[in-house]
């Protein structure tokens, strides 16, 4: 019965071994495993063998039995490992992206809250002349703005503009009122460049102009804005603040988001941080771009991108917008 | 001749940029019944009036120090640098070592015993070389008086033995720190009477009515003064003459307070004018009388040779035809009043903002009374402010008295305001409408009168708030604005404005989308390089660009760029050291013929081995960029270099139909290579204006083939000579109703043979294509392009 069992054994290995696809498997393990196999036979027979027999060809039985049953668990996944493609499934992923300016990302966010409001997102020249610049918003001759260590001149009354405002007065000319629109652009000063002083930055000019547009309007609206811009309910604050193309003008500061008020290093313990210079646009702002205002009133804003950016970044030096270097840049993303 | 800075604004001048307050000044100024929380009120001041800084209570760290006399000065220590003193503190007398060497018996001093505190430190016995010290003799500058470390104070014999120094000096006071800036607009505010002003506006204190103080006769042969007035820009101009000083006399109170506001004065004249100066704003100016008849001020003019360093910004003001001082910027040196002087010439004056702000900028020398002079000040403070700095002399140094006549010239006299409100339009900016009782309390509380009539307030503005502040009605909405409170106003949305400027918004739109797609789908990133080109790179690619738009003040990079690619390059070849490959862009403005234009360059950086598919890489960009957008097809073309930093060889334009918006192009690899050696840069240079010009053209839908489409390759071997716009060509010209289509669908180059391989898509539109119309169609274009072409088949 043994060497019986041993030529089983043998002969049901060689036929696993050339087995060449899963369905073979299945029949041979049918053969030697299944009900009417011969080792069920010699299993159910047992019991008319004495103990000693029994015990012998049992434990005979059951190594047999296993062996058939890993052999065929081995030869199955050879089969199935050889008609599978062969890849390395681990290999990392290509890590390469490419980013927008962090300047971009922040100002693309606050013009779509601005769309939404139903303001027009425009642009105006970054060489402006003086009218526009300075003139047509209210800004005297003698203003210190004009002097040369503020502004960059380009000589016949040409100069790389100082702020966005100027897009206010090319929207007037162009539109009249009422009006709605944001500007995002660059702006140059003629500054010493270092960690929180740059000669070029980025703003955006918002103006919104109709009839009774109110002191609550500016409010509500610059409040809208910076609770969607830091994607939670902002506190705001108004206080006097004075540029002359505004009148009423503020500065807006926002409750510190960090400390919430209680006073910390961010907002050097003031509990607000300023955000913004905003305002009822001046009557003679819109009187000298031929717009009544004794009929309309408005009111405009400057959010300071290159700000909001080094605030939403926690960027600490403000050179870093304007490098061109990958090792700062491809840290950022498209979003 | 030397410029010097007059005494009042020595120390000032380092510190120009906030102003410190002191709020025992203000309460001088208000009804003493008035409660104030003078630590808490600056909150409101901020949102109500300007934005303070700080608030910082002084004195609260100094306690136990009391008036002390001297009754014993001992040399006999080990160290024969120091003192043993003994001193009578009222109830005891104690033994004091000390370093000061000053101390004399009688002499009536500060001096803190054991328990006591000084700024923050307390004070314990002390052995000092075996010898206890049971406490310490107090400073100046332990008390916050002056910087004055060395010496005891020798305060005066009235002062009475054992009563704490607080009774007689005001220590304890809360100093507050404003931003200028936030007081540019507000000219009133320059002084501690006006800031004293605003706080009882903002509170409803009572506020002490200024009174012109009666002055002391003047000295029995009065001496003529005169002065003349050659400029506009004197507004106003007063002086006067005073004899009989004690520079000495100092009044410890109104030193601490100086200190206290950041200045420091030296001698009487100099305390008192500074003083004067911080309550009310103006600058009061002292200067050493030495037989002044004469006084003239004027424009300075170039040739005049008294004063190498003053200029034809400079208005001066000149006493018996020589330059004293340089109004309102600085006394020249000459004429400052020394400790030993005792005859002075006091000025105050209201000059034009403008003038003194040019003539400060061209001596380099703005400073405290400079930017005062700034503001506008009012000009009816003069004589106010020169009458009060006379009395404060007087009462300080009784022998003080008047050597001459008041001079007073008033030139541009300064007027009351008179604006009239409509009520619509308060309401209209307010968003509400205010009660009159509330408008008109508002205004009252700022000085203002005010007439009600039916529609309107006519509103009379003070002078102090009428030089440049208050000028029309929006001023006045202000003002009542910010009185009311800005906390207070509900935010009120805006009505829905269905008539919308979206088509304004295309242009930001189509831009941003160009940027996401570059940054996104080719893995670019964005730069943003500075509007002016970099002197150094130009240098070293030997470019000149002087017929460039050029910056008049600045000394380096003051080139506005023409064109966007080579501010690309220099601002990001620096990138090529450290990265073997990169890919950035810029949509950018430049400056052509001092015409604005806005370009796009992509710029992709990569070995030099793999300058082929860096360029084909680029071309796909823009094919992809503008194809994907517009739907437009581009087309390439060979054409020559606009830009001389570009290799001539390898330059394609770039069409849209028929309309070049720009260029493709490798980098002079001579350039590249000063920045890296076994770099190529391959650009493109679009012009984004005419991108923007693009109709987007919408798909057209046809039906797919219903029968069979059939696929046939073939590769062609090129010879050196040729190219795929060659076979490109050659095949554009072949027709056969069955080919719908063909595309490059492999190339190989070995450095020997160059093949491509072209795949041709046939199909017929009514039926399945028999085997020999393939066979026909394939036969006949491999003829066709064998004629030109070798055609491996």
């Amino acid at each position: 019965m043994d060497e019986e069992l041993l030529e089983l054994k043998k002969q049901a290995l060689q036929e696993i071994a050339n087995a060449q696809d899963s369905s073979e498997i299945v029949q041979i393990k049918s053969k030697y495993l299944g009900k009417r196999s011969q080792i069920s036979r010699v299993m159910s027979s047992l019991k008319n063998y004495s103990i000693e027999e029994r015990r012998t060809l049992g434990q005979i039985c059951n190594t047999i039995k296993n062996e058939i049953v890993e052999a065929l668990k081995a030869k199955n996944n050879q089969l199935i490992s050889e008609t599978s493609y062969s890849i390395d499934i681990t290999m990392p992923v290509d890590e390469d992206r490419g980013s927008l300016s962090p300047i971009t990302i922040v100002g693309n966010e606050v013009c779509e809250i601005l769309e939404k409001m139903g303001f027009a997102i425009v642009s105006g020249p970054e060489i402006e002349d003086e009218y526009h610049n300075f003139d047509a918003l209210n800004i005297p001759s003698t203003h210190p703005a004009r002097d040369m260590q503020d502004t960059y001149w380009l000589g016949s009354h040409k100069l790389l503009r100082t702020h966005t405002s100027p897009c206010q007065v090319r929207a007037m000319e162009k539109y009249g009122a009422p009006l709605r629109i944001a500007a995002p652009g660059r702006c140059f000063r003629n500054e010493d460049i270092d960690a929180s002083h740059e000669n070029t930055f980025f703003q955006l000019e918002g103006m919104c102009i109709d009839k009774n547009i109110s002191i609550p309007n500016l409010i509500y609206v610059m409040k809208s804005i910076l609770s969607e811009i830091f994607d939670q309910e902002v506190q705001v604050r108004l206080r006097p603040g004075y540029f002359p193309f505004v009148e009423p003008g503020f500065e807006l500061d926002i409750k510190c988001l960090i400390c919430e008020g209680a006073g910390c290093s961010t907002c050097k313990g003031s509990g607000w941080i300023e955000l913004c210079p905003c305002g009822m646009i001046h009557p003679n702002v819109l009187r000298i771009n031929n717009i009544d205002p004794n009929e309309y009133s408005g009111f405009a804003f400057g959010i300071g991108l290159t700000r909001l950016a080094m605030m939403k970044y926690h960027i600490n030096d403000i050179r870093v917008f304007n490098t061109c270097n990958l090792e700062e840049l491809e840290q950022f993303g498209i979003v | 001749m030397q410029l010097g800075g007059i005494g009042t604004v020595r120390y000032r001048i380092e510190r120009n940029e906030s102003m410190l307050i002191s709020c025992n000044l203000l309460k001088s100024y208000l009804s003493s019944d008035t409660l104030i929380d003078w630590l808490g009120i600056w909150e409101l001041f901020t949102i109500s009036s300007a934005e303070v800084e700080r608030v910082e209570e002084k004195g609260k760290n100094t306690s136990g120090v009391i008036v002390a006399k001297v009754t014993n000065v001992a040399k006999n220590t080990p160290d024969v640098r120091l003192n043993l003193l003994t001193v009578d503190i009222g109830n005891r007398e104690i033994q004091i070592i000390t370093s000061a060497t000053n101390a004399y018996i009688g002499m009536i001093t500060a001096c803190c015993p054991e328990n006591g505190m000084v700024n923050g430190k307390r004070i314990t016995k002390l052995e000092i070389l075996g010898i206890m010290s049971e406490g310490v003799c107090v400073s100046e500058k332990d008390l916050g008086i002056s910087q004055e470390h060395t010496l005891m104070i020798d305060l005066p014999k009235e002062y009475m033995v054992g009563r704490d120094i607080k009774e007689y000096i005001n220590l304890d006071d809360i100093i507050v720190e404003i931003d200028n800036k936030s007081l540019t607009n507000r000219p009133d505010l320059w002084g501690h009477y006006g800031i004293a002003r605003e706080i009882a506006a903002i509170t409803g204190a009572k506020l002490n009515k200024l009174v012109d103080p009666i002055i002391k006769d003047t000295e029995d042969s009065v001496k003529t003064l005169t002065a003349t007035v050659h400029s506009d820009a004197v507004n106003r101009y007063a002086a006067i003459k005073v004899s009989g000083l004690n520079q000495k006399l100092v009044d410890l109170n109104m030193k601490l307070m100086m200190h206290y506001c950041g200045y420091e004065c030296s001698t009487l004249s100099d305390l008192v004018s500074t003083y004067t100066t911080l309550e009310y704003g103006l600058p009061v100016v002292v200067v050493n009388d030495d037989g002044i008849e004469n006084i003239s001020i004027k424009m300075h003019q170039d040739n005049e040779q008294n004063c190498i360093e003053l200029n034809s910004d400079n208005l001066v003001v000149y006493a018996n035809g020589n330059p004293i001082e340089v109004a309102g910027v600085c006394v020249l040196e000459s004429s400052v009043a020394t400790a030993d002087c005792s005859s002075i010439l006091i000025e105050v004056a209201n000059y034009d903002a403008t003038t003194i702000r040019k003539s400060s900028i061209s001596l380099h020398n703005r400073n405290d009374m400079s930017i005062r002079h700034e503001k506008s000040l009012d000009p009816e403070m003069v004589l106010t402010s020169l009458y009060r700095c006379l009395q404060i002399l007087q009462t300080l140094c009784p022998s003080a008295c008047v050597s001459s006549n008041l001079v007073d010239v008033y030139k541009n006299k300064q007027k009351q305001r008179v604006i009239t409100l409509s009520k619509k339009k308060l309401s209209s900016y307010l968003g509400f409408n205010m009660d009159d009782s509330m408008v008109v309390s508002i205004l009252n509380s700022l000085d203002m009168d005010v007439i009600v009539e039916q529609d309107a307030y006519v509103v009379t503005i003070p002078t102090y708030r009428a030089t440049k502040d208050i000028e029309q009605d929006a001023d006045v909405i202000e003002e009542i604005s910010r009185i009311y409170g800005y906390d207070n106003f509900e935010p009120q949305p805006l009505e829905l404005q269905l008539d919308t400027m979206r088509h304004a918004t295309s242009e930001y739109s189509i831009e941003y989308k160009v940027k996401e797609v570059l940054a996104s789908k080719y893995n670019l990133h964005e730069v943003h390089s500075y509007i002016w080109y970099d002197d150094d790179f130009l240098k070293s690619i030997g470019a000149d660009k002087s017929d460039c738009m050029a910056i008049v003040n600045k000394t380096s990079n003051r080139y506005i760029r023409d064109e966007l690619g080579m501010s690309v390059l220099a601002s990001t070849i620096y990138n090529a050291r450290k990265y073997s490959r990169y890919g950035v862009f810029e949509i950018g403005t430049i400056y052509n013929s001092n015409i604005p234009k806005k370009q796009l360059c992509i710029l992709l950086c990569d070995s030099a081995k793999m300058v082929g598919e860096t360029y084909q890489h680029v071309k796909n960009i823009v094919y992809g960029l503008i194809r994907n957008l517009t739907n437009e097809s581009v087309t390439f073309l060979k054409a020559d270099a606009i830009n001389s930093y570009m290799d001539n060889a390898n330059v394609l334009n770039i069409y849209i139909n028929e309309l070049c918006i720009g260029q493709i192009g490798i980098v002079i690899p001579s350039i590249t290579n000063r920045y890296a050696k076994t770099a190529a840069v391959v650009m493109a240079v679009i012009d984004f204006e005419k991108y923007l010009e693009i109709d987007v053209t919408s798909y057209d839908y046809q039906k797919p083939p219903k029968y069979p489409v059939v696929t046939l390759d073939y590769t062609i071997s090129l010879k050196k000579n040729e190219n795929y716009q060659m076979l490109e060509n050659w095949l554009s010209n072949y027709s056969s109703p069955l080919l719908k289509s063909y595309n490059l669908i492999d190339s190989y180059d070995n450095g020997q043979k160059r093949k491509l391989t072209i795949r041709f898509k046939i199909s017929h539109s009514d039926r399945t294509l028999r085997s020999e119309e393939i066979r026909g169609f394939a036969e006949e274009l491999l003829s066709y392009l064998g004629r030109q072409f070798e055609v491996e088949t």
